[in-house]
């Protein structure tokens, strides 16, 4: 489990370069949140009280100690931990981003299957074009005419998921989470792994033995498949939840993406300095969990673990 | 080179990219107006004889814009993933070839970057540097390194162990000159395959930070800002963004297509060096 | 007999396995604890089986590969304590020969390019000065210059060696490593190029360390041969001596593993059990125990040292101490 154990200075890598880079910004948060007219004697009065008069080294040791104790310090705009107002928000974002990811996948396999089975003729033409230009579509683009769709034509959810109190989950979240599915980012890899395990020789004799071709796609090429699908979900996941930023804002959800673009907005560097953080480590662990299912699809990584990790 | 020209992939995509190059080089010659005049009792009118794809918010003709846009949209594209290609090319070589502790830390945070989503780190970066065309290079060309890192340190990993590399040292030639001379020559095939997708990706990532609201500051127009100008007005007047996205969408599908024609071409060239 | 030309002191050298990514590390020993001397104008042949550590050991000559322990001197200086400046500079006078003349060539290099490159590297001359040079090692190895513009995968396997040994010797070197130089060419082409190998010691005054697995080829060139043994000189004597004389059971072995041209001749076949021990839990005591026929029960105990047989005939073996 030695990439569980490199998380840990991975995660101290990445609140290091956070912190330092936040502290290159021109113009400290003081001077933000007080506006131009405050004078120098109120910008000294906050920034002692909140510690940015120390030297940086100081700082950083203090936000150190502050981050084993689960303090990110506090929101200049929201007025409250850091904290407690990302993972408030992380949920919404893990949602959709989850059901993005899971529908995503399901919808790229059907695809990607029947694309291969039908390789180089009409069927695979057409799934092959469509994941191309799905491909080439920016994720707001597709979101913005789905929008116009069916909240603005066929007017079955809201423009502005946030706007409208006591909606149903599924109202809210099918809008960016067909978004995600349509875009059809995982069509393309899943097409071309089932395509290179049907040349193997294993396959061959199946097909040799006379199994049935639906029994072969399914059992025996998906199943070995699996490996760079899980891989390319991992690293989907990336994608889905930088989509889902984007999203966040097109359909008015209030998720940690909307988090982080209105704390840039105000420069609210303590808020964007968390958010950075939690949704790294979230991302770390995600990727962990990616790797283990790997291991898990396929017994020959999982034995070679065993001896190498 | 006739091989090449039989590739539909390859003629598409090129065709598409050339004719969007075309568009934007020669804008002055392919409309009247300027993109930056304001004219408001003309403002978000639907696409006519007189302004062939509208008028923004603000009268600005969109088409006009658009193949202004372009200029800034590709300018930050190609200086983006240049840094991405020289910096990860240089990394991935030095990784590869060296190993030992720097391969082993550069590879760790190389799986940090990648776990990263690519959208926020351009956020991010571009906060901290600032908004304008060279900082875009950058908040958008980091994120994209981990493409050409890897493929270079593969390809050195490769390459570091065949004979004509320890003939090189044996004859005394140092890391800098083995890495320049022998392993990056042997890399730069490999990365021209993903060369044009990442463009295309660079493309996609200023689009999604101009729809954002962060991109190079207005007046001077890019795709991304143009989409966002009309994105409050989208559902009562959608000609804005709605060309201003098919324009991005149809550039990223020529450089994607493009990269596959080149992949298809060159991979089994590199499929069969690889096994000499 | 001369001074001694290369001489290299319990070299040693540990590789661990996957280095870097875990705690704990297993290794074997690839070269272990080897001294041999070669004398300037000879030419030293060094037989074993593959992965007995001779390519190892000619890595580590170079200092291509950095040693655990020992030295190597080129004349009197130890070059594995060199800095880098010093390094590069005797690196003029020791060059290598591979195996593989394919690999040993950047396909991307037009013959030109690689005769320049070593050149290059130590600012040898002017433009109109390499070119002389190349004409002149060119013509050494008869390889025509017409082909300078010419690509690596357009010449034959026989003449990309030539053009391997052309370039190693650019420099003037006096000690050239030829690991394996000939192994992987056409027999008739073997000929050729251990024939113009020594045709060149003669014209240039080179000192040769000649890696082979192929006795007969060792025998054909070598003044003196060491035979290598699981990362240890078991043997070591001058040709004749050691042909007319074989002490270790291991060379005897190899002896008669060689094709005899006569089809009529009744040799006898002295053929090893199988299975080479595992370098990675190797034997204890003399590391060729398991398969000599004439194990006792010390050789698993002790491993043996190299002593002097008589007439400078070094050999490893427990059962010629008594």
């Amino acid at each position: 489990m030695s990439r569980l154990l490199l998380a840990v200075p991975a995660m101290l890598g990445v609140f290091v370069v956070v912190f330092f880079v936040i502290r290159m910004l021109p113009g400290d948060s003081a001077e933000a949140m007080l506006g131009a007219s405050a004078t120098d004697a109120q910008i000294e009065t906050y920034r002692a009280a909140h510690g940015l008069d120390k030297p940086a080294p100081v700082q950083f040791w203090i936000a150190l100690k502050n981050l084993f104790r689960g303090d990110l310090g506090d929101s200049l705009s929201h007025y409250r931990p850091v904290l407690s107002v990302v993972l408030e928000r992380l949920p919404s974002t893990i949602e959709l981003a989850a059901y993005g990811i899971v529908l995503g996948s399901v919808f790229a396999v059907i695809l990607g299957v029947v694309a291969a089975s039908f390789r180089g003729r009409w069927p695979d033409l057409i799934i092959t074009a469509y994941s191309t230009f799905g491909m080439s579509l920016p994720t707001f683009y597709i979101g913005l005419w789905i929008l116009m769709v069916f909240a603005v034509k066929l007017d079955v959810i809201p423009v502005s998921a946030s706007a409208v109190e006591g909606l149903p989950r599924w109202k809210t979240l099918f809008g960016p989470v067909l978004t995600i599915v349509v875009g059809g980012s995982l069509v393309r890899t899943t097409r071309s792994a089932i395509l290179e395990i049907l040349e193997e020789d294993f396959i061959r004799t199946a097909r040799a033995k006379g199994v049935p071709k639906a029994l072969i796609l399914f059992r025996h090429a998906l199943g070995n498949a699996l490996i760079p699908i899980i891989t390319m979900v991992g690293y989907g996941l990336a994608v889905s939840f930088g989509g889902a930023i984007v999203l966040e804002t097109v359909f008015g959800r209030s998720g940690v993406g909307k988090l982080l673009i209105d704390a840039i907005t105000v420069r609210d560097y303590p808020l964007v300095q968390g958010t950075t953080f939690v949704i790294a480590l979230f991302m770390i662990v995600a990727n962990l969990l990616t790797d283990v299912a790997a291991g898990f699809a396929d017994p020959r990584i999982r034995v070679a673990g065993a001896g190498e990790l | 080179m006739e091989a090449i020209l039989k590739n539909k992939f390859f003629v598409i995509g090129g065709g598409i990219v050339l004719i969007i190059s075309l568009l934007v080089l020669f804008a002055p010659l392919l409309t009247s107006y300027d993109y930056g005049a304001v004219d408001l009792p003309n403002k978000q009118l639907p696409p006519g004889a007189e302004h062939i794809m509208g008028t923004d918010l603000y009268g600005r003709d969109v088409w006009c814009r658009i193949i202004y846009g372009g200029r800034v949209s590709l300018t930050v594209a190609l200086g983006s993933t240049a840094v991405a290609l020289v910096v990860g090319t240089m990394l991935g070589a030095l990784s590869g070839y060296v190993r030992g502790t720097l391969d082993f830390v550069l590879d760790r945070v190389n799986d940090v970057l990648m776990a990263f989503p690519m959208l926020l780190f351009s956020l991010v970066i571009g906060v901290v540097l600032g908004s304008s065309m060279k900082n875009m290079f950058l908040s958008i060309g980091i994120p994209i390194i981990p493409m050409f890192y890897r493929i270079a340190r593969a390809t050195a990993m490769s390459v570091g162990g065949r004979s004509y590399v320890l003939a090189a040292r044996a004859m005394g030639g140092g890391r800098m000159r083995v890495i320049l001379r022998h392993i990056i020559p042997n890399v730069l095939p490999h990365t021209l395959v993903i060369l044009s997708s990442a463009i295309g990706g660079a493309i996609l990532a200023e689009a999604s930070l101009g729809f954002l609201g962060f991109g190079i500051p207005q007046p001077t127009p890019s795709w991304g800002l143009i989409a966002n100008d009309g994105k409050t007005y989208m559902f009562s007047h959608p000609w804005t963004t709605a060309f201003a996205g098919a324009f991005i969408a149809l550039t990223i599908l020529g450089f994607n297509l493009l990269g596959d024609g080149l992949r298809d071409w060159l991979d089994p060239k590199i499929r069969t060096a690889a096994k000499r | 007999m001369a001074e001694p030309f290369i001489r290299i002191e319990n070299l040693t050298k540990r590789f661990s396995i996957s280095a870097g990514k875990r705690i704990r590390k297993t290794g074997f020993t690839a070269v272990n604890n080897v001294s041999l001397n070669i004398e300037r104008g000879e030419v030293f042949g060094l037989v074993g089986e593959s992965g007995c550590g001779k390519s190892t050991l000619s890595l580590l000559v170079l200092r291509l590969l950095e040693a655990n322990g020992g030295a190597v001197y080129h004349g009197d200086t130890n070059i594995l304590e060199l800095p880098r400046r010093k390094m590069r500079r005797i690196r003029r006078d020791m060059q290598i020969v591979f195996q593989d003349p394919y690999d040993s060539l950047d396909p991307r290099f037009t013959l030109e390019r690689i005769m320049n490159e070593p050149l290059q590297i130590h600012r040898w001359g002017t433009g109109a000065e390499r070119e002389a040079r190349i004409d002149e090692l060119f013509a050494a190895v008869s390889l025509d210059k017409q082909q300078l513009k010419r690509y690596p995968h357009q010449l034959s396997g026989g003449q990309r060696q030539r053009l391997c040994i052309a370039r190693s010797l650019a420099l003037s070197p006096g000690f050239l490593v030829c690991d394996e130089a000939v192994s992987a060419l056409d027999v008739s082409i073997q000929a050729q190029i251990l024939n113009l190998l020594l045709d060149l010691k003669d014209e240039f005054g080179l000192t040769y360390l000649f890696i082979s697995h192929n006795l007969a080829v060792v025998k054909f060139v070598s003044d003196r041969i060491g035979v290598m043994y699981f990362g240890k000189i078991v043997e070591l004597a001058d040709t004749d001596e050691l042909f007319d004389n074989v002490l270790h059971p291991y060379t005897a072995a190899l002896l008669s593993a060689v094709p005899d041209p006569d089809p009529f001749s009744e040799k006898k076949r002295d053929i090893l059990p199988s299975g080479v021990p595992s370098l990675i839990d190797p034997p204890g005591g003399c590391a060729f125990h398991p398969r000599c026929k004439y194990a006792g029960e010390r050789c698993a105990r002790e491993s043996p040292e190299l002593r002097d047989a008589g007439r400078g005939h070094l050999v490893a073996c427990h059962r010629l101490e008594c």
